[in-house]
């Protein structure tokens, strides 16, 4: 009679052990127990190069805000072939691409050993954002200058349309003859989707600087030609 | 009493269990919990799939809290249920394992903890089917139950012998990833005496004349590196061979087939610093020194990566490196070079023997033309597609080289693969490979972080780009579908490194 007491109280305090896991695992499900950006920002350190690159890519979705703190972790896991997460890795990129454009752009700039996944990475996130990567792109040009920053014209035509309204008013506002042959030149690469730059090519193929003109008179062919 | 007595003997199996499940319950639990926190990664890695996988986690745990309740109350546990449901759980856990090889692929720590709290669920669900359905008792259940354990048990018992053989007999076939240099050096070393075009490998394995502590003042200089270290080519034409007698100084060549940069050091270490060398040359393949584990650089979780990772479970090489032998077996209609490994060819019986030697458009090829594109395509991909993963374990390698090395000169010699030297094979590589790639990358990377490092180099490439082609449009420098040097390429490569090391002195 004891031994059944005891056996039923038992039983009980066990049911209640298997009802009280249920319901924890219920309340986290349902009071959204996701890992806060502090924590995902604290893996950005980890050794475990996967944990660093799950980190980088949750943190896109969660803040992305933290673009330039992410990005180094982004563009490693675009390069790591063993860890599998290099779709992943590209998709969170253009994610996280409009708060650290001018990073991405210091990146396309200053590695010159960028494998060629990540320049595909990186110039796919800035065509992501639109006329602001372009609008980046030139203030870079602009600043760093061609010697440097000359190889930015090939990703500002694959840009291509985005490219365009700031490309025309670069040519029209900058005074520096050299760039503005940049800026015609690129124009012309873009080719048929580039017509809406025709005005300030027409305009430019005035210029007295003979390199501006051969460049815009090229250019306005190429464009001419190819529509 | 019988009752009484069977209790009691189950008693001990019974506790057993009751730990297993506490400790699938405590399992299943934790990977709900790192499913949930992880959701959003989880979700944009693995997309809805992502959603399986939380929902079969948030189910496993109470399934296994439930297993956990059932068999605690259990007063009166009989033996045979209890074995039984022993069996049971041991069977779910072999199939969990044999899935995550096939499916689960690379290892990582969140994914396994994953998939064990799942598994610990399925196999906690197994143990209740077993407890309190009337299938269980059905003799078509018992006969599957017998036919899996078996199936199972015989598989775990076969990857264990097959581990045992590999650690008493060290053999190429049954080599793991992740193993150390010296085991490896050991596993791919030559016998002492294994005859390779006539010529018998020295008392350390090297093909080489005996290596002997030379005579203080003397100077010598140590070749370390792999199979092209080891040579597919007569002793007298291999390229260390050739740039001794270019050179008038003696070169040691310590190579081993199969091999990689941790080896490298090892064998600096092991066979070349000892005797005093006056200068060492490392040669680097850059079609696969590049890619490698450092068992220095300490993965995280070796154990579990021992068994979890495909690559180290021979069980999962084995069959896969059988099965590619026997494919080229027969797709090797022509004779290869292996088959005249052991003739002594003299100068005279050379041109009858190994007519390629010196004509190499009559060479018979090595590899299938499938599996040599193949290999150079993966190649390809690792090295000029991007960075490998291991390139910073290969600069701490060289730099340690250095360290040890001490006043002893350091020089490394760079050998290209064939995809960077031949252009029809580039231009398959390329078509194969199906993504834009960088022909000349490893030399850049590698050339670059040398000079910064002050270490001196020979890079080859230029030396064997600059070969005139023969009337087929190839340069032929290495041999037929085979990645390693011939004749050709080895008296090229000899001659540069005599060159080069005239200029080091």
């Amino acid at each position: 009679m004891r031994g059944d007491t005891t056996m039923r109280r038992r039983n009980r305090a066990l049911e209640r052990f298997a009802r009280l896991v249920g319901a924890t695992l219920l309340a986290l499900a349902s009071a959204g127990c996701a890992r806060s950006a502090e924590r995902w920002g604290a893996d950005l350190d980890s050794d475990d190069p996967f944990v660093r690159a799950l980190a980088a890519i949750a943190l896109c979705e969660v803040a992305p805000e933290r673009g330039p703190r992410i990005l180094p972790v982004l563009l490693e896991t675009v390069d790591r072939t063993d860890l599998e997460l290099q779709p992943q890795a590209r998709a969170a990129l253009a994610r996280v691409a409009p708060h650290c454009l001018e990073n991405l752009v210091r990146e396309l700039i200053a590695n010159e050993f960028m494998t060629l996944d990540r320049r595909a990475a990186v110039v796919g996130a800035l065509a992501s954002t639109g006329e602001q990567g372009a609008d980046v792109l030139l203030a870079a040009v602009r600043g760093t200058g061609l010697a440097r920053a000359g190889g930015l014209a090939q990703v500002l035509a694959a840009l291509g349309l985005p490219s365009v309204r700031p490309l025309a008013e670069f040519l029209a506002s900058e005074r520096d003859p050299e760039l503005q042959a940049f800026a015609a030149r690129t124009l012309g690469a873009i080719g048929p989707r580039a017509g809406a730059a025709m005005p300030a090519l027409r305009a430019a193929s005035t210029s007295s600087d003979p390199s501006v003109h051969a460049a815009a008179q090229e250019a306005l062919q190429r464009i001419a030609v190819e529509r | 009493v019988a009752d009484s007595n069977r209790t009691s003997r189950a008693r001990p199996a019974h506790w057993l269990l009751l730990i297993a499940l506490a400790l699938a319950t405590a399992v299943a639990a934790r990977a709900a919990w790192l499913a949930l926190t992880h959701r959003v990664a989880l979700v944009l890695v693995l997309g809805p799939l992502a959603w399986l996988l939380l929902a079969s986690c948030i189910a496993a745990a109470p399934i296994a809290a439930w297993s956990l309740v059932d068999a605690a109350r259990d007063r009166s546990p009989d033996s045979r249920a209890t074995w039984r449901s022993t069996r049971v759980v041991f069977t779910v856990l072999v199939i969990g394992w044999l899935a995550f090889l096939v499916w689960v692929q690379p290892f990582q720590l969140l994914w396994f903890e994953i998939a064990a709290g799942i598994a610990a669920g399925l196999a906690c669900a197994s143990v209740l089917a077993v407890r309190c359905s009337r299938l269980a008792s059905s003799r078509a259940f018992r006969v599957a139950e017998i036919s899996l354990i078996s199936l199972c048990a015989s598989l775990v018992l076969a990857e264990l012998g097959l581990r045992a053989l590999a650690a008493l007999h060290p053999m190429p076939i049954l080599a793991r990833a992740g193993e150390g240099p010296r085991r490896t050096i050991e596993r791919f070393r030559c016998a002492p005496g294994t005859l390779r075009f006539g010529f018998a490998c020295n008392a350390r394995g090297f093909y080489d004349e005996e290596l002997h502590p030379l005579p203080a003042g003397e100077r010598w200089i140590a070749s370390i590196g792999d199979s092209f270290s080891l040579g597919a080519v007569p002793h007298a034409l291999h390229y260390t061979t050739v740039a001794e007698r270019e050179l008038g100084i003696p070169i040691d060549n310590i190579g081993v087939a199969g091999i990689g940069p941790p080896e490298y050091l090892s064998l600096l270490l092991d066979e070349a610093l000892p005797r005093g060398p006056s200068a060492v040359v490392i040669a680097l393949f850059v079609g696969n020194d590049l890619v490698f584990e450092s068992p220095a650089a300490g993965r995280p979780h070796p154990w579990l990566r021992s068994w979890l990772e495909r690559e180290r479970v021979l069980l999962a090489t084995l069959p896969r490196r059988l099965s590619r032998l026997a494919g080229e077996r027969e797709a090797a209609q022509e004779l290869a070079h292996g088959e005249v490994l052991g003739a002594a060819p003299d100068a005279a019986a050379r041109g009858q023997a190994l007519p390629w030697l010196d004509d190499p458009l009559r060479e018979p090829p090595s590899l299938s033309s499938e599996a040599f594109l193949r290999l150079e395509t993966a190649r390809a991909l690792d090295v000029c597609a991007g960075d490998p993963p291991a390139l910073p374990e290969l600069f701490a390698l060289l730099r340690e080289a250095r360290r040890v090395a001490g006043a002893t000169p350091l020089h490394v010699l760079l050998i290209p693969d064939e995809f960077q030297v031949e252009d029809e094979l580039w231009a398959a590589v390329q078509r194969r490979a199906g993504r834009p790639l960088e022909r000349d990358r490893p030399q850049r990377v590698l050339g670059a972080w040398l000079d910064r490092e002050g270490i001196a180099y020979l890079d080859l490439l230029p030396r064997l780009r600059a070969v005139t082609p023969l009337s087929d449009g190839r340069r032929h420098v290495y041999h037929l579908q085979d990645t390693h040097f011939n004749a050709r390429g080895n008296r090229i490569a000899g001659e540069a490194l005599a060159e080069f090391l005239a200029g080091q002195r």
